[in-house]
C-alpha cells in the first residue's frame, strides 16, 4: 500500500479512529494494530507477512534467551547466532544473486565456467530496514541496555504500518516506551502532522517526480544529451533521491503523529551541510545513528590509532553504502564517502595544527554540495559503465541544444535546494500559526492544498525509490 | 529532543482532541475529491473492467457533477489551466484515427541507407521500451548510417486501450509530422489487458468485440506511424511472470503480428514471447547468455527488462531493421543462447 493512494486514505480513515477508540486498552490496541499493520504490509505481497512474522519470532526468541541467559559467553553466542540469522535472512534476498554473480565473473576471468546457482526471488519491501531495527533489538538486550518486551508488543513495534517499508529506522527505547504510556487523545499534535504528511506528498508527488522526466532519460543513455542536461540531470537526481526519501520519511512521521506517535526525525536539510560529516548529520539520520551505535563505535570508532579508526570510517561507509542494493555501484558510493569524512579529517587536523582558520563556508558548502552530487551519480547508475558514461558526457557534450531541460525540471531542483536554506523555525512558527485556526478550516486548508499538489504533480507517481533498500 | 532523542512538542503550537482530527482529515479528504473528482473521474475509468472499476466511476461521476454544478472544480481548471494542460482531465469518447490502412498489401523497395543518407530512428512506446532503448543506442551509436531523433519518447503506464489516460493517436501523427522518422520502433500493450470505455461489447478483455476494437487501433497506430513514408518495427509483448497476464499478451501478440502481417514491408513484427521462455517453455527471470552463462533478464516484477532481456529485445530489434531496410554495418551479436531467434519480419 502506497501512501499517496485512495487506498492508504481508506484505510487510514479506518484505523485512526480505531487506534484511539482502542488505546485505553493495550491489549486490544495491540491486536488492532497488529491486524493493520499486517494488512499494509501484505498488500504487497501476502508472503512478505509470513517473513515479518518469521523475524519478528525469531528474535523475540534470541532476545529473551540472551536476557535469561547468565553466562556472558553463552549470551554472546545467542547474539552471534541472532546477528548471523539477521544477516543470513536479509543475505538471501537481498544479496545472494549479487554475491553468486560476483563470484561467477571473478571464476569467469580465470577461465573457470561457475554456474553458482542464481535464486529467483523478489525482494520483500522494507527489509533492510526491519531487519536493522530487530538486530537494535537483540544488540541492546544484550548490551542490558533493554529489555525484551512481551511479543505482541515486539511485534507492533517491528510491523508498526507507518515506519515499515521504508524507515525512519526507529529504536526498541524510542517507540515500545510509548506504547507503554498511551498518549492523551485530547492533545493529538494534528496541525504538525497533517503539515508533514502535505510536506511529504509534495516532495514526493510533485518534486521527485518531476525531476525524474529528467533523471530517467539522461541516466539511461547519456550520449544522447548534451552537457547542460546531463549537470542539470546530476543536479536534479540529488533533488530528486532527497525529496523521494524526505518525502516518505516525512510522510511516516505525520502518520504517526496523528495515531499519537512520535518519530525521530530522519533528514535535516541536508543539502546545506558545509562537510561531508555535516552531511551525515542531516541526510537519514536514523541510519546514521544506526550505523555509528551499531558498527562504528564497536569497530572501536576513534578511540584506536589514527589508521584504524580511518580503517573503521572507512569499514562503515562501505557497508552503509552496500545496504542501499546490491551493487558495486553502491558500495564505491560509500567508499567515496568513506574516502571524503578521511580526508576532511586529515585536513581538520593539519589546520587546527597550523592554527590556521576554517574554511569560508560558501566555498565549505559549495564544495561538499558537488561532492555529494558527484557521489550521487554511482549510486544512481547501474553499472559503472553508465557512470562513466554520464561524466564522460559532462565534458565532451557542450555546444548543442538541450531541449530536454523544460522549466519543470530546472523549478523543481531550484525549489529542492532552496526549501534546504529556509529559516531553522520557519515550518515550526509556521505550524504554530495554523495551529490556531479552527480544526475544520485546517481540514478544508489540507484538502485545497492536497488539490494543487495533485495538480503540480507529472501524471503517474512512481514507486518510491527507497522501497528497493 | 527528550530522554530518548525525540523530538519534543513545540509549546506555542495548539493541539486538538482525536475527534477533531477524525473530522479534520475527512474534511480534507472530502474537500480534496471535490476539488479534483474531475481527474479523479478519469482515473476511475482507467482502471481494469471489474466491480472495482463500476463503483468507482459511479461514485466519482456522483462527485464530479456535485463538483461541477457548484463550479467546485474551478480551482483545478483554472491551475491546470496556468500550466497549459487544460486537456489533462478530458475524457475521450470515440476514438477516430485519421489514417487509413492499404487497401492491399505493398511491399515497398527495401530503402537503403548511408553514412551520406543516415536513417532517422525514432524510439517510443510505454515503460518496456526504456530498458532496450538504451542497449540499442549504444550499439548504432558509432554507425554513421543511423541518426537517433531526440529522446527515448517513453510514456510510462500509458497504451492503445485508454486515451484518456495518454492519447497515442493525436500524438503520434504530430510527433511523426515533427520528426518524419524513416524507422520508428515502438511497443505498445503492456497495459492494454482492459476493457474499452464507451465501446460497445467492448467493456470486458477478449469479447469479440474487444478484438476487434484492439486490432482497429493497433491497426490504426500502425498506418498513424507509417502514413509519412516510414517503417515500423513493433515490438510484441515479452512473455510476462504472472500467468493470466501471459494468456493475455499472448491473445494481443495474435492481434499485433496479424496487423503487421497487413502492412507487409512497412511494419515488421518482432515476436518477443518465446524468447524470454526457458528450455520448458515457461517464463523465466534468468537465461543464458551469449557465453551460456545464466543471467537475469527480466527485472523483479516479471515484465520489464534486466540487462540481458533489453540485449536480447535489441538483437531482435536489428534483425527486424535488417529486414526492412539495408543499413551498412548493422548486424546483430547473440545475446543469448538459450532460444533460437524468432524474430517473425512480415
Amino acid at each position: 500500500m502506497l501512501f499517496p493512494t485512495v487506498t492508504f486514505a481508506i484505510f487510514f480513515l479506518i484505523v485512526l479512529p480505531l487506534n484511539w477508540l482502542t488505546m485505553h486498552s493495550p491489549r486490544n490496541w495491540q491486536i488492532m494494530m497488529l491486524v493493520a499493520s499486517y494488512l499494509f504490509y501484505a498488500w504487497w505481497d501476502p508472503w512478505f507477512v509470513l517473513l515479518l512474522a518469521g523475524s519478528t519470532l525469531f528474535n523475540q526468541l534470541i532476545a529473551v534467551r540472551i536476557f535469561k541467559a547468565e553466562a556472558p559467553r553463552a549470551r554472546k553466542a545467542l547474539l552471534w547466532v541472532g546477528i548471523a540469522g539477521n544477516l543470513a535472512f536479509l543475505g538471501w534476498f537481498k544479496y545472494w544473486n549479487f554475491f553468486a554473480g560476483s563470484a561467477q565473473d571473478a571464476a569467469g576471468t580465470l577461465g573457470i565456467q561457475l554456474d553458482p546457482g542464481f535464486v529467483a526471488v523478489v525482494l520483500p519491501v522494507g527489509i533492510s530496514f526491519y531487519t536493522f531495527m530487530a538486530l537494535s533489538y537483540i544488540i541492546d538486550t544484550w548490551r542490558g541496555t533493554y529489555e525484551p518486551v512481551s511479543l505482541s508488543r515486539f511485534a507492533v513495534f517491528l510491523s508498526f504500518f507507518p515506519h515499515l517499508v521504508a524507515g525512519p529506522i526507529v529504536r526498541p527505547a524510542e517507540l515500545i516506551p510509548q506504547f507503554d504510556n498511551p498518549p492523551d487523545p485530547r492533545e493529538v499534535d494534528a496541525t504538525r502532522g497533517f503539515a508533514l504528511i502535505l510536506g511529504g506528498l509534495f516532495l514526493k508527488v510533485v518534486l521527485a517526480s518531476t525531476c525524474a522526466k529528467l533523471v530517467d532519460p539522461v541516466f539511461g543513455s547519456p550520449k544522447l544529451h548534451s552537457a547542460p542536461e546531463v549537470l542539470l540531470a546530476i543536479y536534479a537526481y540529488a533533488v530528486q533521491i532527497f525529496s523521494d526519501f524526505a518525502g516518505y520519511s516525512t510522510i511516516a512521521i505525520g502518520v504517526a503523529l496523528l495515531l499519537g506517535f512520535r518519530f525521530p526525525d530522519n533528514f535535516n536539510s541536508p543539502y546545506r551541510a558545509t562537510s561531508v560529516q555535516d552531511f551525515w548529520r542531516r541526510w537519514h539520520m536514523t541510519l546514521s545513528r544506526w550505523l555509528r551505535d551499531y558498527l562504528y563505535i564497536p569497530l572501536g570508532g576513534n578511540r584506536g590509532s589514527r589508521f584504524e579508526t580511518e580503517r573503521n570510517l572507512m569499514l562503515t561507509m562501505v557497508i552503509g553504502g552496500l545496504w542501499h542494493g546490491a551493487n558495486w555501484t553502491f558500495l564505491f558510493w560509500g567508499a567515496l564517502h568513506g574516502s571524503a569524512l578521511i580526508v576532511e579529517r586529515l585536513a581538520r587536523g593539519r589546520r587546527e595544527a597550523r592554527g590556521k582558520p576554517p574554511m569560508a563556508k560558501w566555498l565549505a558548502w559549495l564544495i561538499t554540495f558537488n561532492f555529494v552530487c558527484f557521489a550521487w551519480i554511482f549510486f544512481r547508475a547501474e553499472t559503472f559503465g553508465q557512470a562513466l558514461g554520464v561524466i564522460e558526457r559532462l565534458f565532451t557534450g557542450w555546444g548543442q541544444g538541450s531541449p530536454a531541460i523544460s522549466l519543470g525540471v530546472v523549478a523543481a531542483v531550484a525549489t529542492g535546494i532552496g526549501i534546504q536554506f529556509l529559516p531553522v523555525n520557519f515550518w515550526a512558527n509556521f505550524q504554530a500559526r495554523v495551529s490556531r485556526f479552527p480544526y475544520y478550516a485546517q481540514g478544508a486548508a489540507a484538502g485545497f492544498v492536497l488539490m494543487v499538489i495533485n495538480v503540480l504533480g507529472p501524471a503517474g507517481v512512481a514507486p518510491f525509490i527507497y522501497f528497493q533498500f | 529532543m527528550d530522554e530518548h532523542g525525540l523530538p519534543q512538542q513545540d509549546p506555542r503550537r495548539r493541539t486538538m482532541p482525536a475527534g477533531h482530527v477524525l473530522v479534520a482529515l475527512f474534511i480534507g479528504l472530502v474537500v480534496a475529491a471535490l476539488l479534483n473528482a474531475q481527474g479523479m473521474h478519469k482515473q476511475a475509468l482507467s482502471k481494469g473492467p471489474g466491480v472495482g472499476r463500476d463503483i468507482a466511476g459511479t461514485l466519482t461521476a456522483a462527485l464530479a457533477g456535485v463538483s461541477g454544478v457548484f463550479q467546485i472544480d474551478q480551482p483545478r481548471k483554472l491551475l491546470k489551466a496556468a500550466l497549459g494542460r487544460s486537456g489533462d482531465d478530458k475524457l475521450v469518447g470515440k476514438l477516430a484515427i485519421t489514417a487509413k490502412a492499404p487497401a492491399a498489401p505493398t511491399v515497398p523497395t527495401k530503402p537503403v541507407y548511408s553514412a551520406a543518407k543516415p536513417m532517422s530512428l525514432y524510439l517510443t512506446g510505454d515503460s518496456l521500451i526504456t530498458d532496450p532503448a538504451p542497449v540499442l543506442l549504444d550499439k548504432i551509436s558509432t554507425n554513421p548510417a543511423i541518426k537517433p531523433l531526440g529522446l527515448t519518447d517513453v510514456h510510462a503506464a500509458t497504451g492503445l486501450v485508454q486515451p484518456e489516460i495518454f492519447n497515442w493517436f493525436e500524438y503520434l501523427p504530430q510527433q511523426i509530422k515533427a520528426l518524419k522518422p524513416d524507422m520508428t520502433v515502438a511497443t505498445f500493450g503492456a497495459n492494454d489487458g482492459l476493457g474499452f470505455t464507451g465501446v460497445a461489447g467492448a467493456d470486458e478483455f477478449g469479447t469479440p468485440a474487444w478484438l476487434a476494437e484492439y486490432a482497429r487501433r493497433v491497426g490504426g497506430v500502425m498506418d498513424l506511424i507509417t502514413a509519412k513514408g516510414g517503417q515500423l518495427v513493433m515490438l510484441g509483448l515479452p512473455i510476462p511472470r504472472d500467468p493470466a497476464l501471459a494468456a493475455r499478451w499472448a491473445k494481443m501478440n495474435v492481434i499485433q503480428k496479424s496487423e503487421a502481417t497487413k502492412r507487409k514491408g512497412l511494419v515488421a513484427y518482432v515476436d518477443l514471447f518465446d524468447k524470454f521462455k526457458d528450455a520448458k517453455g515457461r517464463y523465466a527471470d534468468f537465461l543464458p547468455d551469449s557465453n551460456r552463462q545464466l543471467q537475469r533478464a527480466r527485472s523483479s516484477d516479471g515484465i520489464h527488462y534486466e540487462s540481458l532481456g533489453a540485449t536480447i529485445v535489441t538483437d531482435a530489434i536489428i534483425e527486424a531493421i535488417n529486414s526492412l531496410a539495408t543499413v551498412p554495418g548493422l548486424g546483430a551479436e547473440p545475446a543469448a543462447g538459450a532460444a533460437p531467434p524468432s524474430t517473425n519480419p512480415t
